[in-house]
């Protein structure tokens, strides 16, 4: 309900928000942020712009580069023994708060005890693999972990910001804190949440001084206020992609410069694997077959995107499996799987039947965000397709935390669920995350919290249970390719594409901009001269 | 009292509502033969997205290459059935109170009145896109929160009527005959309100098909229905605002809306002239 009326009070202020008024001096980039970020630091943010926004201020150990490789960042070199179960790393000796005080190991000890006493989610359950953490001496960290897990150098070490112990220590509030003061590129000068943030250069950062003397952040919730901004040269970037209708117009545009990448974003559609007829892995095939994919790529997001892999993995990816059966529109092939588990047109009403169900017509309901325009007209292409192979589908159109709901009971696959088919969506970091793909596919819920298909599969739970412990990195790309194949033959679901992602920006304001694969250019990777 | 004979009399010699009556009747028509009239079936996509307009789709097409005319000629069937509907169940509700009021007076009277007054006070937009929000995107629940939420004004304008009719001679003999408040409500009262009923439904049609256009446009109404206020809602959110196409994707619904509106409003204000107790002395003798 809150989010709700949150999103009431923001169309009644769009009026109010379009009159974010030029700041004008030299140097200045204004950035429009389209989500709202609390106090904006480590324990306040609220979504993955948020967390970019806050490594502008704070600084993590190790940073994931533009190709999604983990580096070293406050790091200057390490290495790992004793059965890569021992972590030594020594930091860079010239990184200085905003305050002036240096930043040192105490810190970087501090900071990861104290998010085992203040959770964070995020933070702390990849921190409980961590045993110890000791300082020997101002630069040197030493960690010790409790089993050697791959994904340690994404999260939690290029993920948790290191936070200034002088004053942490004294905050036992976290989730209420304000405090500002990090060690990044930008000095936060100015914090209204649900408003606008403020950020000075820092010119001390040990990557080298950015680019840019200072950073405006207006938040402008509205898509529309927020591109007409753009336009109008009131913002020199913003943090969400263009919608594909306004690219060929932004392109087009002499002051604009427009960056381009592919998305790791995915539209799916889900099946509820347990329910009656989707308990039938030739069933959910049958409908994979009648999704023309290609067409609502073209059309919903005008052919801006890549064709969905039945495999869930980007074709980008190093491990994508390119062999699978990628279920090609085919409506014989629907047909055909249709009339072979029984499912008749006898009344030739167009609507399929079986006897085994007093002859109940085929009717499935599919669920969808009322406020996700695409996700509606993907839809009702689909619903027009399964049409010409006898299955009646009744979009759905609800409110956000209905769907949620319904899907995925607070957000825990152990509670159950309620739906035919939905629409859905998984963000850039489901991509290519290995523990993600434990958590949206295990059939024990404990492991597969996120798997609201209940899709159960001993095939697939095989391969996630190596993967999940896997430290090599080539054979986990071997594991990931083999769970494609496997993902491609049981259909738990069906990707239906990866949005291409469009920037536009204004060059006078600032021309260098790095842009991370799956996610864009607003992250510290584009004011890091020296990383 | 007045026949409607008189009534129909009285209306004809106000142009307003005369020309409010042919345009209304205009749309009616063409929303009882958009079969006909459309040039194809709204949900088809027949043509590319986003296609300007041209003699093969002469507002072009929207963002999935659905033709936007026929579109807005269906979504006259729903703007009007949403906007008729809506208004019937808030009369349904305000006769019921205003009736009750006026004919039980007292303490009643006292308590429906304050409840009146309560609700006109409230800002009404504001508190149905809050109700719209909370009960879900669907076509029942739009003409449900309109339908509950502005029954208020035709109450209070129904219970002034019920008033004056019932101290007038006819009404004090059946009660002396011992007739139930129910039997007299029905039997006596109801039929001379009737004509001010109907005003007051004209009246609320129009504010309810406003009112279902703009909270549809919010995001709160069913976005695989087509009514007006839903074109306009894809409009938005594919960004016409921002590119050419808010000329004929945007300004049509928009204009369509605005003459529908004041076409509602001409009938049900000349209608109300006539009938309403209050502004009789306007119109005629």
């Amino acid at each position: 309900m809150s989010k709700k009326f949150r999103h009431v009070v923001t169309l009644m202020l769009i009026a109010a928000l379009f009159g974010i008024q030029n700041v004008g001096a030299a140097g200045v980039l204004k950035i429009g942020l389209s989500s709202e970020e609390g106090t904006l630091n480590p324990y306040t943010y609220k979504t993955e712009t948020g967390i970019d926004l806050v490594r502008l201020v704070y600084d993590p150990l190790f940073q994931i580069d533009k190709d999604l490789v983990s580096r070293p960042w406050l790091v200057k070199s390490f290495t790992l023994t004793e059965n890569n179960l021992l972590l030594t790393m020594k930091l860079h000796e010239n990184v200085k708060w905003h305050d002036g005080k240096p930043l040192t190991s105490a810190d970087v000890k501090f900071t990861y005890e104290y998010i085992k006493k203040y959770p964070k989610s995020r933070f702390t359950n990849p921190a409980k693999n961590i045993v110890a953490v000791e300082a020997p001496d101002a630069s040197t960290v030493v960690m010790k972990f409790q089993k050697y897990l791959p994904d340690m150098f994404f999260r939690p070490l290029a993920d948790m910001p290191i936070l200034p112990k002088h004053i942490w220590e004294k905050i036992d509030n976290p989730d209420a804190s304000n405090v500002t003061v990090g060690s990044g590129a930008f000095m936060l000068t100015d914090v209204k949440p649900g408003e606008m943030y403020r950020m000075k250069a820092n010119k001390d950062f040990f990557l080298g001084a950015p680019d840019v003397d200072e950073i405006v952040i207006p938040l402008i919730k509205d898509t529309t206020a927020l591109f007409t901004a753009l336009k109008a040269g009131s913002l020199d970037i913003t943090t969400r992609n263009l919608s594909p209708e306004l690219i060929r117009d932004f392109s087009a545009d002499k002051r604009l410069k427009v960056l381009k990448g592919s998305g790791f974003a995915t539209t799916m559609i889900y099946f509820n694997n347990e329910r009656t007829p989707f308990d039938k892995k030739e069933f959910r095939q049958a409908l994979a077959y009648a999704i023309n994919r290609k067409e609502i790529v073209d059309v919903v997001i005008l052919g801006i995107g890549t064709v969905g892999s039945m495999g869930f993995v980007h074709p980008d990816l190093g491990n994508y499996n390119s062999k699978i059966n990628q279920y090609d529109y085919d409506l014989e092939k629907s047909k055909k799987l249709l009339d072979g588990l029984g499912y008749l047109d006898k009344n030739k009403d167009g609507v399929r039947e079986r006897e085994t169900d007093q002859g109940k017509a085929l009717e499935l309901k599919l669920l969808v965000y009322a406020n996700n325009p695409l996700r509606v007209r993907a839809a009702e292409l689909i619903k027009e397709s399964f049409a010409k192979i006898g299955v009646k589908v009744a979009i759905i159109a609800l409110d956000m935390a209905v769907v949620d709901n319904l899907v995925w009971p607070d957000f825990d696959a152990k509670n159950g669920r309620d739906y035919d088919m939905t629409m859905w969506g998984w963000g850039a970091s489901s991509m290519n995350a290995m523990n993600r793909y434990v958590e949206m596919l295990h059939s024990d819920f404990a492991r597969g919290p996120s798997n609201h298909g209940a899709y159960k599969s001993k095939a697939a739970d095989a391969i996630l249970d190596k993967l999940a412990l896997e430290v090599d990195f080539g054979k986990r790309d071997a594991l990931v390719v083999e769970l494609q194949a496997v993902l491609a033959e049981e259909v738990p679901f069906v990707t239906l594409y990866y949005a291409d992602q469009y920037f536009a920006y204004n060059p006078k304001a600032k021309d260098s901009w790095v842009y991370q694969k799956g996610k864009g250019p607003v992250t510290v990777l584009s004011f890091a001269k020296k990383f | 009292m007045k026949t409607t004979n008189n009534v129909f009399r009285l209306f004809l010699k106000g142009k307003a509502g005369v020309v409010g009556l042919v345009i209304l009747s205009a749309f009616i028509l063409v929303a009882v033969f958009a079969p006909l009239i459309s040039p194809y079936p709204p949900y088809e996509r027949v043509g590319t997205p986003f296609e300007q307009p041209s003699i093969k789709h002469l507002l072009g097409t929207n963002d999935i290459g659905q033709d936007i005319l026929s579109e807005i000629i269906y979504g006259t069937r729903i703007s009007l059935l949403i906007g008729i509907l809506s208004a019937g169940v808030s009369l349904v509700i305000g006769t019921i109170v205003g009736m009750t009021a006026g004919y039980l007076g007292g303490k009643v009277d006292a308590v429906l009145m304050r409840a009146v007054d309560l609700n006109l006070v409230i800002p009404m937009l504001p508190l149905m896109i809050l109700l719209a929000a909370f009960l879900g995107p669907s076509f029942w629940n739009i003409v449900l929160v309109i339908g509950i939420l502005s029954w208020a004004s035709p109450a209070r304008v129904i219970r002034s009527q019920v008033l004056t009719i019932k101290n007038k001679g006819y009404v004090e003999a059946v009660e002396v005959l011992g007739a139930k408040p129910f039997y007299t409500i029905v039997k006596h009262i109801l039929p001379p309100t009737m004509s001010i009923i109907i005003s007051q439904l004209i009246l609320m049609s129009s504010r309810a098909i406003l009112t279902e256009a703009s909270l549809s446009f919010l995001g709160l109404g069913d976005p695989t229905q087509k009514s007006w206020g839903i074109i306009l809602y894809y409009a938005q959110a594919r960004s016409a605002f921002l590119t050419d196409a808010w000329l004929w994707w945007i300004l049509p619904p928009g204009i369509l809306i605005t003459i529908l509106v004041i076409s509602f409003a001409y009938i049900g204000n000349t209608l109300e002239e006539i009938v309403n107790p209050r502004l009789r002395r306007n119109v005629g003798k």
